[in-house]
């Protein structure tokens, strides 16, 4: 209780800014959600498209979807980099003996806090996500992936330890938080890549607008020899002694357009996978940061 | 020796940007009373207490406390010491009672929070202020009745007197003194204001260009050093020459001195050594 306390104390001004910018992000994109409409001429994909570009929700949604990774780098180096950089390192580790303990209490406290604000910016973009895409079941669709849901807890996790480790390792917070932008940026990415790197993805002729639910992998072309190639490879195939014009002919008969799709009920897997990858880098860069604590001077 | 509470023996430490802070250190502190660790900034004292908390670790040499490796018994040590350090590094943006309840919290049955509240109070520090409203004289307050509500065995305090008033000075050395005096406990207290440590300690260790230039005993240290004026003393004791043109002599106590001779002071004293150090000719 008191340490929990103390926490609230210590780190009020940065959770009351978050808390606030989460509301009224929130009660914003609630509310435009809400209220716009499409033309009713519009088909439903046309309308969905319309929904989706609109500026407010992109802002909104794109808001709360980065929150918990900014508050969690902030938490992250907070943790042990500001206390390096403001001193009070020497006070607490000389107070607390057990450093592996005083750290394990701070980066629960931290991480229930990152995943708590994960959770609600998850659970209110996937309200705005679901009404701006009323044709979807989002939990089958790749339509807002990355927006909300569960996976909005583990990057904050993820932005929390790389901050963590940062600031352990160069004591000073604003070139800590600007590392740790950068890893970040870096890193979900790749976290991405992993998670969708290991599912069989659909290869489908052209672009089909009806398999709106699936994230497109690969655009390119299919080869003569039955190979997916990218489009622009196709040349290499045409016989030598055409025109241009013929060419061009010959390389749309030749090789077809095509794309591959990982389909909206793969979403789940992709998820799970994505949010995995990032876990390791929790633990990685966790384990990193109490070995630091544990070794080096305040 | 064994007794000894704090131990240094052939201590060296030098900084990654290859700056030695202390060379070759043997020191060895019995039991009890206030110890005062003098010597000009950059002299390594703050280096010496971080080794001894351990902090720093040692390049080169033994060092203990209370029997045990600072460096590889972190917490043994920890439990037995308190720190206070030259700007108490508090959390700002927290009451001074929270500051109690997060020592007590970490530190449970070992910290007495009623002595470290009653403290305060008697120094008129208000529990609910927020520790960034508080003067540099009153966040030193704060820290020292931190360290005494540890009832720790040993307390290791790097210049905390030196954002002080003299009134909040005399009332801290007051406050120490009585500690210090009533537990039983070793308080190593490091200054560059040697009349501070006169007032505060029962001994002296004297830190100069990271060596150990002179310890011992206050009062034997006063009556074995006088200072001659206008006459060459004898060359066989002489210390250092002192700025303005006075010698530093050691004297073995109840030696008869030169007539012109006078009795010197603590600040004679600890400035011939640094002087006779450093290897210059004030």
């Amino acid at each position: 209780m008191t340490v929990a306390r103390l926490w609230l104390r210590t780190n009020r001004r940065i959770v009351a800014f978050v808390g606030l910018v989460t509301i009224v992000a929130a009660v914003g994109g609630l509310l435009y959600a809400s209220t716009v409409t499409c033309d009713p001429n519009l088909s439903q994909a046309a309308c969905e498209r319309f929904l989706n570009a609109n500026p407010p929700s992109t802002a909104f949604t794109g808001v709360l979807a980065l929150l918990p990774i900014l508050f969690g780098i902030v938490l992250g180096v907070g943790a042990v980099g500001r206390e390096l950089d403001d001193g009070t390192a020497t006070f607490a580790w000389s107070i607390a003996v057990n450093r592996r303990s005083w750290l394990t209490e701070r980066t629960v406290q931290d991480a229930i806090a990152t995943a708590l604000l994960g959770l609600a910016c998850g659970a209110v973009n996937a309200v705005i996500v679901a009404k701006l895409n009323p044709g979807h079941d989002i939990a089958a669709s790749f339509v807002g992936y990355g927006l909300w849901g569960p996976i909005l807890i583990a990057r904050g996790l993820c932005g929390y330890a790389i901050g963590l480790v940062l600031g352990a390792l160069i004591g000073r917070v604003v070139a800590a938080v600007t590392l740790g932008l950068i890893v970040v940026a870096i890193v979900t990415p790749i976290a991405l890549i992993v998670g969708r790197a290991f599912e069989p993805a659909t290869i489908v002729p052209g672009h089909d607008r009806s398999l709106s639910d699936a994230m497109v992998v690969e655009v390119g072309a299919l080869a003569p020899n039955g190979t997916f190639i990218a489009e622009i490879d196709c040349i290499n195939y045409a016989p030598p002694d055409l025109t241009s014009d013929e060419r061009d002919a010959w390389i749309s008969d030749a090789c077809p357009a095509i794309a591959s799709y990982l389909l909206g009920s793969q979403m789940p897997a992709v998820e799970v996978r994505e949010a995995a990858a990032l876990g390791i880098v929790v633990l990685l860069c966790s384990g990193a940061a109490f070995a630091v604590v544990a070794n080096r001077r305040p | 020796m064994a007794g000894d509470v704090l131990e240094a023996r052939g201590l060296s430490k030098q900084y990654r940007r290859g700056v030695w802070a202390l060379r070759d250190i043997d020191l060895s502190l019995s039991p009890g009373g206030v110890v005062g660790l003098v010597g000009p900034n950059g002299a390594g004292k703050s280096t010496l207490l971080k080794t001894w908390l351990g902090f720093e670790r040692a390049t080169r040499g033994v060092v203990s406390v209370l029997g045990a490796d600072p460096w590889r018994q972190r917490r043994v040590v920890l439990s037995q010491v308190a720190y206070l350090p030259q700007s108490p590094a508090l959390y700002r943006d927290l009451r001074v009672s929270d500051h109690l309840d997060f020592v007590a919290h970490y530190r449970g049955a070992g910290f007495d929070r009623e002595r470290a509240s009653r403290r305060l109070s008697e120094l008129r520090v208000p529990l609910k202020a927020t520790v960034g409203t508080l003067s540099g004289g009153q966040a030193a307050q704060v820290g020292l009745a931190i360290a005494i509500g540890l009832r720790a065995q040993i307390l290791l305090l790097d210049e905390p007197l030196a954002s002080l008033d003299p009134l909040a000075r005399q009332e801290f050395i007051d406050i120490l003194a009585d500690d210090v005096g009533q537990t039983g406990a070793t308080a190593v207290l490091s200054s560059h204001i040697v009349s501070d440590i006169e007032r505060a300690c029962g001994r002296l260790v004297v830190l100069g260009v990271g060596q150990v230039q002179l310890q011992g005993r206050v009062a034997d240290i006063r009556a074995e050093h006088e200072v001659y004026v206008d006459v060459p003393p004898p060359a066989s004791t002489v210390v250092a020459k002192l700025p303005g043109g006075n010698t530093l002599c050691r004297t073995s106590p109840g030696t008869q001195t030169h007539e012109t001779a006078r009795a010197a002071s603590l600040d004679d004293i600890v400035l011939g050594y640094l002087v006779a150090g450093r290897g210059l000719d004030a």
